[in-house]
């Protein structure tokens, strides 16, 4: 190996030419052929060759070495990433920074079946908020469940920002497991995060609302009296993975817009700590001469700690002496209560803060505000002190204690402009912070109040997230920074940039980014780092399992619909045909199904296949009806067959190169009835698109269509008219022959104006549809008639 | 010059520091025997790994099966770029949830509803001449019968289009050599109107797809469609039809496809320029050309266990994977057309046995050579298909199965590069989470004599099949657009917003609200809006942004929309207020430091609601107001303050000639927008008004939000800057 670091060395030294030549390396590096014409081979090349072809300089070999990872040598690190606007959960590898799973949450993913079959339809449903139906999700923060502050590798929990839920995971399968809504909150954001055993999720609201969900109108008298901010601390088994709203309660807060939580853990076990960034409980309204909310958000030097003692509260919650309150189904621990037992206190902290961080010992809370260029370290042991002697500077607005600045502070450290959030070293007493605005992480001791070190970030990081960084055991090794923006890192694929993620090496005394990855899908806000060792998955389930009920702990998971082979069979129960079949080794029982034409179909598939290579895709080509079988999984698919034919059913094993193939013919025996319903439901489509924006087509297809013809779809009309032949209404062809303009028009305006001529009613009686009102103006009308007769000669010329 | 020299210094410590070795992670051969690598890893290391911001030589595009999304990587580095919803909703961009995206949808549906996914297996990209021109990629819907188009100026969708007859596509699409048409062939059979179930009315049928492009030449601003009045469709007999290829140069104009039927495989091959015009029917305004009018034009070429076919590069052969791999001679397979059905042997230009389980082949720039998977060896062969002679062989740890080589499917393949797809994916090692594994490929490096694997990348939700690679610099993306634009036709949209200009526009007699609301760093306008239960609200928002990368997000709480605001565009949230009380909305998009307080409240009043809808607000005593005067004038000290640090970077910049570097350009640009952000001084002129009136609130509140702006100033001044000192060597 010798020979390779002599290599460098003269690499290295050619390497100035390299940097003479490479003023804009965003442009250049690594496209340049090294000899000829690009893209032709480039013959054997060795290391040398390639360093020198490619730009690269000492770390970044280092970098490369440090990084890459062969078939035969394992990742150390699974990085969990709430996947912001995206609805899933982008999980890649460390330090290899490969994405290998896209966990669900709340938005369809047909990759992973989820939203597509029954049974995970019932798991979205149980997400759906006030019978809205919601197929999305904006996640933020994910949690790993602990037992004594360590990960205990069994569960993940992460909240929804824009409709305030928090998911649950299994390790197990990593597959979600229970959504719970929040039901007083209209949004969240300082969640989910565990308690050190696992006894609660934090879940603390975001913008503060009314928690009655009714309309107050909007002053700033009402916004002290009705909008609340809260903090919920979800009762969580960690045995079954299972949230228990009956267990749970919610600390009634101000309006303050409360935003990230900690647990405390060893010396401050049984604590919780919140932030918030608009104590100034202002609300804006730049659009009548307001000042917008961020002036008046931020106008205040400084924001609210929040420090809740939720093991208290809970022997009181438990004793019936508290949170008695119960508001839409949650027990409510009422700002009064708190004030009274002595559960809820303010501290001032830097405005407008992000991260609160319980340092490993419990002993430190770190708040980094981004606007402000210090991070603030408060000790536990003064709070306490302060608390015990009634040391306080005042009361806020709503009379809770605040307790002075000086009281609790252990010491401030000028870390950066706009510092975001903190991740804890092995090393004790050593912190990295993430500074958005001067795009840095700045490695510090807290204990000693002393700035270590810089790495740049590209660019403007918002969290960042260590080995285990937020547990009572760091591991240190490897840190993320999450950039939100990437500018100019990486081959530019359109307006909308992917994130950068950015791996830094943080096992020697100096920090050094080892590698940019891009963030393809979503925006992840944060970040969870496990070891491998910390958990255990399965490959298989158990033959007819619902993965939606499945955990590893209890035995109800097993699917009402499980089918073993021989069982095989078709039920017609009422209207719906129930299919029992099974997927045997890459061959489905039964191949072909028989239904009519308005009947409901339930094809319940088990797949028996108990290898990891049995993953099937089964579907029901046209009729948009597909899920993904994982080895032993039931699931269902269904739908009602509205339109009659034959529609091919098809199978394809993912992990196998064949392809899908054809299983058999789903037949759909007409119905003139359904068939009518059919039509019906896509003219009330059409209805509800006129709600929206007009159908614009692009400058090419305008100029394909005729005069009129825009107006003609926009109107919907060719839901049931076609020219040359019936279609669910009459035939257009030549119709500006048989009936007068003026007929046409008033026909068009108000059907029902001819509706009782007997023409009319023939047509009526064949069709069984009657022409709807599509409110066209009467502008447009004529664009319409026009166009149907010119269209009309044009058939009849073609 | 004092740069270059700076470098040279770092780089000369650096290398001290490789010889005396300061710990086991800060040499190269440290970390070799830490984490267990050979000399071939650190080869492959670094032909893969991607320094600083460089750039990949190639963009690869997946086909990803049922997930009905685009992936965009990067070759060599394998780095996924982007997801992109094709067939499939994908809220991170609004697609199938704003309504620009939900109308182009719905408008190529032929059904009461969208589908909610795809099955999208070999991509093709648009051609001219023969080559990829970058601007289009196509994909074809093999689940749900639909075609779809997308631009390569922004990466968005742009078209999606159900097909009027079949009821089963095959997953594929290839376009030909001037993307005159696009190609899409049925799968399996199915009859095609929605009544029969009868045998004797299955069909089979490929469909040319007419595209036309702008002719105007605009960079950036691609604005193709496929025309379905234009297109037609060929019926075949009620054969499996499967992969297949057009031909160019001297074969251009000809389709060639794998068919089977009763376990017997064929390869069709169809003469469509011939065909256009004369179409003898039409069915859901589709024109047909029926089997008796294509006589002469249509002819079938039996093969055995033929399951790829691809046209050479030059046009003159077709390789046929099938038991044993067969070179079809193009000019005397067509020219054998009109005869009807086509014997083998008078168009074959040589055959030979190439491995056991033969899946695909690919071409590259060297003449005659083409690579094959043998899946059931765990090889890639290369060989010479004319000679038929074997020049290598590679052995896998994995069944390879797809193969790509970056341009590998146009008039210029490239020689460095094949990608290998693993569809087993089976690893001693870590490679998954859970029962739900992603898909791997491998990246395999022919650009010497001996075919090496250099890397194993994963792609989760995707069930890869086909990829297409492209060089980069071919793609021109844009990074904005142009303001107010409806992304997916391209054109200005009629809800296009500026700035002072937003308005809610309200028809009481059909419930109708329209919100005409801008979006900037970092507020909503408007940030009130009141609604009555029932009315159907739209938000129509346009934002304003013109820096790079500043895409800003919005929804509003449990309404379940959700829109993705690039630079320029404008984009419409339809909903039916039908739950009353109080929903925060909000930017969804960390934009800058006070992104979490760009927010606004929607207020929905009951129906029959009588109260007040308007409260008091509440008076300041003489104390508050007092405090509010001194806030007032603090606040003008750091406004000074911070003005004089702006002042220095703006220095900084232009004494190092920032103008120099585009992106840094684009940079200060943007921060001195920020200040521009401020309306001719609106923000400025209000709080020295109010401070003249002695109303200190309001005077307060406004130099708060100009100091804002100078904070965004300042963000993006700083980051300009560091951009700068890298790019001239300065450390900071």
């Amino acid at each position: 190996m010798k020979n390779f670091n002599l290599k460098i060395m003269i690499v290295l030294f050619g390497m100035t030419l390299i940097f003479a030549s490479c003023g804009d390396k965003g442009g250049k590096k690594g496209a340049t052929a090294g000899s000829g014409e690009f893209g032709a081979p480039r013959g054997s090349e060795s290391f040398a060759d390639v360093v020198k072809r490619r730009g690269l300089n000492a770390d970044d070999v280092l970098a490369a070495a440090k990084t890459y990872t062969p078939d035969n040598i394992s990742d150390e690190y699974i990085a969990l990433n709430s996947g912001g606007q995206a609805g899933s959960l982008p999980t890649y590898m460390v330090p290899s920074m490969r994405l290998v799973r896209y966990p669900v949450n709340a938005a369809r993913q047909p990759y992973n079946g989820f939203g597509y079959s029954k049974e995970s339809m019932e798991r979205m449903k149980t997400g759906f908020i006030d019978g809205a139906e919601i197929l999305w999700g904006d996640t933020h923060h994910p949690g790993y469940s602990e037992t004594d502050a360590i990960y205990n590798g069994k569960w993940a929990a992460i909240n929804d920002k824009a409709n305030p839920r928090i998911y649950i995971y299994s390790l197990k399968d990593w597959e979600l497991k229970q959504t719970n809504i929040n039901p007083i909150f209209r949004n969240d954001h300082g969640g989910a995060f565990f308690t050190p055993n696992s006894e609660y999720i934090m879940e603390a609201c975001q913008y503060p609302s009314p928690y009655d969900h009714k309309y107050h109108p909007l002053s700033e008298v009402n916004f002290q009296k009705f909008w609340r901010g809260g903090l919920t601390y979800w009762k969580f088994d960690n045995d079954k993975g299972q949230i228990d709203m009956s267990k749970s309660f919610n600390f009634e807060l101000p309006p303050y817009t409360q935003d990230l939580s900690d647990a405390g853990k060893e010396a401050s076990y049984g604590w919780g700590f919140t932030n918030s960034f608009c104590s100034e409980m202002y609300y804006g309204g730049i659009e009548s001469g307001r000042p917008p909310f961020e002036a008046g958000c931020s106008s205040r030097d400084v924001d609210y700690l929040h420090v809740t003692n939720w093991k208290k509260a809970e022997e009181l919650f438990k004793a019936g002496k508290i949170g008695r309150k119960v508001i839409r189904g949650m027990h409510v621990i009422t700002i009064e209560e708190a004030k009274k037992y002595g559960l809820l206190y303010l501290v001032p902290e830097p405005k407008s803060p992000h991260g609160v961080d319980v340092n490993p010992t419990g002993e430190y809370i770190i708040v980094a505000g981004k606007l402000d260029s210090h991070a603030w370290v408060y000790s536990f042991k003064k709070i306490m002190a302060a608390i015990k002697n009634k040391k306080f500077s005042g009361k806020d607005k709503f009379g809770i204690p605040v307790i002075k600045l000086e009281d609790a502070l252990h010491t401030s450290v000028e870390v950066g402009l706009g510092p975001l959030h903190n991740q804890y070293d092995k090393t004790p007493g050593v912190v990295y912070t993430s500074i958005y605005v001067d795009s840095r992480i700045t490695k510090w001791n807290y204990i000693e109040g002393k700035v270590l070190g810089f790495v740049p970030s590209h660019y403007n990081v918002g969290h960042l997230v260590a080995a285990h960084g937020d547990s009572r055991e760091p591991q240190g090794k490897y840190l993320i920074s999450l950039d939100k923006l990437s500018i100019d890192r990486f081959n530019p694929v359109g307006p909308l940039h992917p994130q950068n993620h950015q791996l830094i090496d943080i096992s020697g005394d100096k920090m050094k980014v080892i590698y940019d990855m891009p963030l393809p899908l979503g925006e992840p806000h944060y970040t969870s780092l496990i070891n491998f060792n910390f958990f255990k998955d399965i490959e298989v389930y158990p033959v007819g399992t619902n993965i939606y009920k499945y955990t590893g702990a209890s035995t109800d998971y097993k699917s009402p619909y499980a089918t073993m082979a021989g069982g095989e069979k078709v039920e017609t129960k009422g209207n719906t045909v129930h299919v029992y079949a099974t997927i045997n080794n890459g061959k489905v029982t039964p191949a072909n199904i028989e239904v009519t034409q308005g009947q409901n179909v339930e094809i319940h598939i088990t797949n028996l296949g108990q290898t990891k290579l049995d993953h099937y895709v089964y579907e029901v080509a046209h009729y948009d009806q597909m899920y993904r079988w994982r080895p032993g999984e039931t699931a269902t698919l269904a739908f009602k067959a509205e339109k009659a034919g034959a529609y091919p059913l098809l199978l394809d094993q993912i992990h196998n190169a064949d392809g899908r193939s054809l299983v058999g013919y789903l037949t759909v025996k007409y119905n003139a009835k359904a068939d009518n319903d059919r039509l019906l439901a896509y003219s009330k489509r059409i209805q509800w698109d006129n709600l929206m924006q007009a159908f614009k087509p692009s400058a090419i297809e305008l100029k394909n269509l005729m005069p009129g013809e825009l107006e003609f779809l926009n109107y919907g009309c060719n839901a049931c008219h076609k020219f040359g032949e019936d279609f669910n209404g009459p035939d257009l062809l030549m119709v500006d022959k048989r009936r007068t303009a003026k007929w046409l028009e008033e026909w068009i305006l108000d059907p029902d104006s001819h509706f009782k001529d007997a023409d009319v009613q023939a047509l009526y009686k064949r069709f069984k549809l009657k022409m709807p009102d599509q409110n066209v103006s009467k502008e447009d009308v004529k664009k319409i008639i026009n166009y149907i007769a010119a269209k009309s000669k044009k058939a009849m010329e073609g | 010059m004092i740069a270059l020299t700076k470098r040279f210094l770092v780089a000369f410590l650096t290398l001290i520091l490789f010889a005396t070795g300061m710990n086991a992670q800060q040499t190269l051969d440290g970390v070799k025997k830490a984490r267990g690598l050979n000399d071939n890893d650190i080869l492959a290391a670094v032909k893969t790994f991607m320094p600083r911001g460089g750039r990949d030589e190639y963009f690869g595009f997946a086909g990803t099966g049922n997930s009905g999304t685009m992936i965009v990587y990067g070759i060599p580095s394998m780095r996924i770029y982007k997801y992109v919803g094709v067939f499939s909703p994908e809220p991170w961009q609004g697609y199938g949830f704003d309504d620009e995206s939900m109308l182009m949808l719905k408008k190529g549906s032929l059904d009461d509803r969208i589908a909610k996914y795809g099955d999208m297996r070999f991509p093709a990209f648009a051609e001219k001449g023969g080559k990829y021109d970058g601007k289009y990629l196509f994909y074809s819907d093999g689940a749900n019968s639909r075609i779809a188009l997308l631009g390569l100026d922004d990466f968005e969708t742009k078209q999606v289009l159900a097909h009027p007859l079949f009821h089963n596509c095959y997953a594929g699409v290839a376009v030909d050599q001037n993307t005159d048409y696009v190609v899409q062939s049925s799968q399996y059979p199915a009859p095609w109107d929605l009544k029969s179930v009868d045998v004797k009315d299955f069909k089979s049928g490929v469909t040319f797809w007419k595209f036309e492009d702008a002719d105007n030449g605009k960079e950036g601003h691609h604005i193709g469609r496929m025309i379905k009045e234009k297109s037609f469709t060929v019926e075949l007999p009620a054969y499996s039809l499967d992969y297949f290829d057009t031909g160019r140069e001297g074969s251009d104009g000809y389709v060639y496809g794998i068919a089977k039927k009763d376990g017997k495989s064929f390869i069709y091959v169809i003469n469509y320029k011939a065909l256009a015009g004369k179409a003898d029917g039409s069915k859901n305004n589709m024109a047909i050309v029926s089997i008796k009018a294509s006589a002469g034009n249509v002819a079938f070429i039996p093969v055995s266990g033929a399951s790829k076919v691809k046209v050479t590069p030059n046009g003159k052969y077709a390789i046929v994977v099938a038991d044993e791999t067969v070179v079809l001679d193009l000019s005397k397979v067509n020219g054998a057309l009109k005869g009807g059905n086509i014997d083998l042997a008078s168009v074959k230009k040589s055959s030979f046995k190439v491995g056991s389980g033969v899946k695909d082949v690919a071409f590259e720039m060297r003449d005659n050579i083409a690579y094959f998977s043998a899946y059931n060896e765990k090889k890639v062969y290369k060989f010479d298909y004319s000679s038929g002679k074997k020049l290598g062989e590679v052995a896998l740890d994995f069944k390879p199965s797809e193969l790509m080589v970056p341009q590998g499917l146009s008039s210029d393949p490239h020689s460095n590069y094949l990608i290998a797809v693993d569809k087993e994916g089976i690893y001693k090692t870590r490679h998954s989470v859970g029962p739900v594994r992603p898909s791997y490929q491998h990246l395999i490096d022919i650009s010497g004599d001996k075919m090496t694997d250099l890397y194993t990348m994963s792609l989760p939700q995707a069930n890869v099949y086909g990829n297409v690679g492209i060089k980069r610099t071919t793609i021109k993306p844009i990074i904005r657009y142009p303001l107010g634009t409806n992304t997916r036709t391209g054109e200005i949209s009629t809800f296009r917003t500026v700035a002072g200009q937003e308005k809610i526009e309200r028809d009481p007699k059909t419930h109708r609200v329209h919100i005409f609301g801008t979006l900037i760093r970092s507020h909503i306008t408007p940030e009130i809006v009141e609604v009555n239960e029932g009315d159907i609200v739209t938000f129509h928002l346009t934002n304003l942004e013109r820096a790079e990368d500043e895409t800003h997000g919005f929804t509003v709480d449990t309404y379940g929309k959700h829109g993705s605001f690039e630079p320029g565009k404008t984009a419409s949230l339809t909903f039916v207020a039908d739950r009353p009380g109080v929903f925060p909305y909000y930017c969804t998009e960390f934009c800058s430091a006070l992104h979490l307080e760009m927010e606004g409240i929607l207020l929905i009043v009951p129906k029959n609601y009588k109260g007040p809808k308007t409260g008091a607000n509440i008076k300041l005593t003489k104390e508050e107001l007092a405090e509010y005067k001194k806030n007032y004038d603090d606040k003008i000290k750091v406004i000074n303050a911070t003005g004089d640090i702006i002042n220095g970077v703006v220095k900084w910049l232009k004494e190092n000639h920032y103008e120099k570097y585009p992106y840094v350009t684009g940079l200060v640009e943007d921060a001195l927008d920020q200040l521009g952000a401020d309306k001719g001084g609106a923000a400025k002129k209000k709080y020295e008004t109010y401070a003249k009136e002695g109303k200190w609130k309001d005077a307060f509140l406004w130099a708060e939000q100009y100091w804002q702006y100078q904070v965004k100033t300042a963000d993006v001044g700083l980051r300009a800057k560091k951009l700068l000192s890298e790019k001239i060597g300065v450390n900071q």
